[in-house]
């Protein structure tokens, strides 16, 4: 029975180790419906794995999470019906139309007349005509446009997108950014990892940075700003960014 | 430039061993390169080495070791120079036609993307790329020429024979390769500035044509005055040898492959002072082919990025366990092979997406030719038969036996259209809340519906030849064999099931090896690591089955022998017809058992996957 929660996301002592290697230490963290998390840190930080295990894509060595008061480790599957996952890549089935992946996403969800759904979807997000086209028809920014309506279409009330802008033009950047804060507004939680700094100011609630798979700091924009900003005013977060990792990679 | 192609290549070999080596500490590597090592002890360097030793002091034990290598080679040497020169005209002259036929757009070079990405904004003159480009070409050849000559050569008698074939193959090899190159740069620029490129080519393709019919009158002529040897002796190669000879050494032929026998002159001489004479007009083409293209200066870069472009989409197509299609051919929407409804068993949604994937399959050829060959079976079979024999059942019941024993023992290999194709986006796979059990389930629906159908239409086949062949007296005879059939109908499914669930536990528990398998060469470990599962197919088959299938037998015998026939008293015939379904039922439960649990175990492993840990590794 799904527990309600004013915690879409918690996350306490998540630890992923790769062998020898951990890629995430002991990080705890919790979004709250309406909230959007930017996840930032050097290339090798544990972002994308941090995500992975979020999402259950891949399991965590340690710690616990959970979506919208589901374990993810007791209940996967109940977790998983609440949440989406957006990979950096569009990774679509070759052979399936556009209408046909939702229709296949549909059933695995489970979602009755999901037409009254996919469509309002596919006209938000200018793909509608696109209907009947093969991936291989589709430019990477419609592919991204598939994957997110796949994503979307059963409701999820917890989200998490990994490097969401990627290879789109400044049309679909500025569409991406009004989505993800109107789900938001809806009430999803939301979690996104970028590098681009300018699209977590203007798209999240709160920041968590990360370095060797260690959390630095975390907290609303303000906060983290007050943290490094050391008593300067106007900080931006690629300055405080900098100051926070120190400016090297992991 | 040279030292830096030289560092590449030395660097890039030496860090794929160290890679390689890396893996070994993997026990499933491991193993792996364990299996491959002994298969390649064994069927390659043990009977290499058998072939070192005298022929005359081998022992019985030795002798097809000895032979199958000591004989092959001096094989080759029968051949006359001008068979080996008719067979390199041959290939020549279909390359030739290919390439008029259809000419490169553009004349392009062969540079992997890295090196396209890092050589070409290098301060490098075109000429020196080019230089690399053949330098490289050349480290390929060798490397092949060198493993050919493992494979097919003899190595005893101090050597010689081992350097001269390995050296002959290099001169084929890096003629073919070089005369490739500079026919495809010069072709495009020729066509580039040609008037009427359509005529050029009708011309080009017409010589090419009175070529082909010059050599063709040739051998027809030789072959009506010669004696082609008997059925016995052409399974003689000093027999076929001379045949071919006969053949292919007549006027005007013998002054057409003139150029050709210096070529392949390395390859076939009989001994080292032959090879010797022979090595250097033999250089002589390679060498002018070489210096014709590092002459040539053709604009070959946009070439080069498309033929790169062309491969990556190759290997990105393998390695989504898609066909290659060109970008420019329009891909075709597949209709739904049902309608997909949206509540219901999620599996059926892997079903019907995975029935998608293979419509292309089922086309109209392939409805021809099933059509004919049951057209042809029919009327073979009406006018064989002759209302009387068994016409051309004995035939349908090989077919039937040969298909069935493809279908159930190659068939799970070949027909990877379930977790293993969907294995790149596991990711996707595993946000779906969904059991690992149910998307394993799902993804093995419709290769087991294919697999069973094939195996269900081999049953049909086997069961009505056998029939026609029997010539059952009683009704219970015919009733037997069709309870048999139908028994073996029912098994077909789950056991379909277990044979696939092999090689997707494969591709699960290794899937850094699967993955390497699509994007990157082989290795001795991937080798073993493919016998294995070859073997662990049939190795967990023979298991699954045997206890099921005593079980069966004991189920058979109890309720056949015992208690229908004795307790209950039921005629014989019937009480085997009924012994029959009980050990069928037995052996359906045991097998649903044991397919239950491999895929509730594979389900557990697919949720545990983590592909990126796996490629890291």
């Amino acid at each position: 029975m799904c527990v309600v929660s004013t915690r879409m996301i918690e996350v306490q002592a998540l630890t992923k180790r790769y062998g020898d290697f951990t890629a995430v230490r002991e990080l705890s963290f919790l979004v709250g419906p309406g909230e959007v998390l930017g996840l930032v840190g050097p290339n090798g930080a544990g972002k994308t794995t941090t995500l992975r295990c979020l999402a259950g894509v891949i399991p965590c060595n340690g710690g616990s999470i959970r979506i919208a008061g589901n374990d993810l480790g007791a209940d996967p599957v109940g977790a998983k019906r609440r949440l989406a996952f957006f990979p950096d890549e569009p990774r679509l089935f070759d052979y399936l139309t556009v209408r046909q992946h939702l229709a296949f996403v549909a059933r695995i969800y489970g979602i009755e007349n999901h037409e009254s759904v996919a469509l309002p979807l596919l006209e938000e997000l200018e793909i509608a005509d696109k209907a009947n086209k093969l991936p291989s028809e589709l430019s990477r920014g419609m592919k991204q446009k598939l994957v997110i309506a796949c994503g979307l279409l059963h409701g999820p009330q917890v989200m998490f997108f990994d490097e969401p802008l990627t290879g789109l033009d400044p049309l679909g950047i500025r569409r991406m950014k009004d989505s993800i804060i109107r789900r938001a507004r809806q009430g999803a939680a939301i979690v996104l990892s970028s590098h681009l700094l300018h699209l977590l100011e203007e798209v999240c609630s709160h920041v968590l940075i990360l370095k060797k798979g260690e959390k630095i700091a975390d907290g609303t924009l303000a906060e983290v700003a007050a943290r490094f900003s050391a008593g300067e005013p106007d900080v931006s977060l690629e300055e405080i960014f900098i100051r926070a990792t120190g400016g090297s990679e992991s | 430039m040279l030292r830096a192609l030289l560092y590449l290549r030395l660097v890039s070999f030496r860090n794929r061993l160290v890679a390689g080596a890396a893996r070994l500490r993997q026990p499933k590597y491991f193993a792996g390169a364990v299996v491959g090592g002994a298969y390649l002890y064994y069927f390659i360097v043990r009977p290499m080495t058998a072939s070192w030793q005298p022929v005359s002091s081998q022992g019985p034990q030795h002798f097809y070791y000895g032979r199958s290598f000591y004989v092959m080679a001096p094989a080759f040497a029968q051949f006359s120079v001008s068979v080996g020169a008719a067979v390199v005209l041959f290939i020549l002259l279909l390359r030739q036609a290919f390439f008029w036929i259809s000419p490169p757009a553009q004349p392009g070079l062969r540079f992997s993307e890295a090196e396209i990405a890092f050589l070409f904004p290098a301060p490098f003159t075109r000429r020196r790329l080019v230089h690399f480009n053949l330098v490289s070409s050349q480290i390929r050849i060798l490397i092949s020429s060198v493993l050919l000559t493992v494979l097919f050569n003899r190595w005893h008698g101090g050597g010689s024979g081992a350097l001269s074939r390995a050296v002959g193959w290099w001169v084929i090899f890096s003629t073919f390769s070089l005369y490739s190159t500079a026919f495809g740069l010069g072709l495009a620029k020729w066509l580039a500035n040609s008037v009427n490129p359509g005529r050029t080519r009708l011309i080009a393709l017409s010589v090419l044509g009175a070529v082909a019919a010059v050599a063709a009158v040739a051998v027809l002529s030789a072959a009506s005055r010669a004696h082609p040897p008997d059925a016995e002796a052409i399974a003689s190669p000093a027999a076929l040898a001379q045949y071919l000879n006969q053949l292919v050494d007549v006027r005007p032929l013998h002054w057409l492959l003139w150029p050709f026998q210096w070529v392949v002159a390395p390859f076939l001489a009989a001994d080292l002072r032959t090879f010797a004479l022979a090595l250097g007009p033999a250089l002589v083409i390679p060498a002018g082919l070489y210096a014709w293209i590092v002459r040539m200066e053709v604009q070959f870069e946009e070439g080069s990025i498309a033929m790169s472009e062309k491969r990556a989409e190759i290997r990105a197509a393998w390695k989504s366990g898609r066909r290659y299609r060109p970008t420019q051919a329009e891909p075709a929407v597949r209709r739904d092979p049902f309608r997909l409804a949206s509540r219901g068993r999620p599996e059926a949604a892997f079903f019907w997406k995975n029935l998608l994937a293979i419509q292309s399959w089922f086309n109209l050829r392939l409805a021809l030719i099933v059509l004919g060959a049951a057209a042809l079976g029919t009327v073979g079979d009406f006018r064989g038969s002759n209302g009387s024999g068994a016409g051309y059942a004995p035939m349908v019941l090989a077919g039937a036996l040969i298909v069935g024993g493809y279908t159930f023992f190659l068939g799970p290999q070949l027909l990877r259209q379930d977790l293993r194709s969907d294995l790149p986006i596991s990711d996707i796979l595993k946000t779906y809340p969904l059991s690992g059990w149910q998307i394993v389930m799902g993804e093995l629906l419709t290769p087991v519906a294919i697999l069973s159908g094939l195996l269900w239409l081999a049953i049909l086949a086997g069961t009505w030849a056998l029939g026609r062949i029997g010539h059952e007296t009683a009704p219970h005879e015919s009733a037997n064999r069709l309870v048999i059939a139908a028994s073996l109908g029912l098994l077909v499914p789950p056991l379909c099931a277990l044979q696939l669930l092999i090689p997707n536990a494969a591709a699960v528990l290794f899937p850094g090896w699967f993955q390497s398998m699509r994007t990157r060469g082989g290795g001795i470990e991937m080798m073993g690591q493919r016998l294995i599962f070859v073997f662990g197919q049939l190795l967990a088959v023979v298991i699954a089955i045997l206890p099921a299938a005593a079980l069966a037998a004991a189920v058979f015998v109890a309720f056949g022998l015992f208690w229908f026939s004795f307790v209950l008293s039921i005629p014989q015939g019937v009480a085997t017809i009924l012994a029959l379904l009980a050990a069928a039922a037995t052996l359906l439960l045991i097998l649903a058992g044991e397919l239950w649990c491999g895929l509730w175990w594979l389900g557990r492993r697919f949720e545990r996957l983590d592909l990126s840990r796996e490629i890291r590794g």
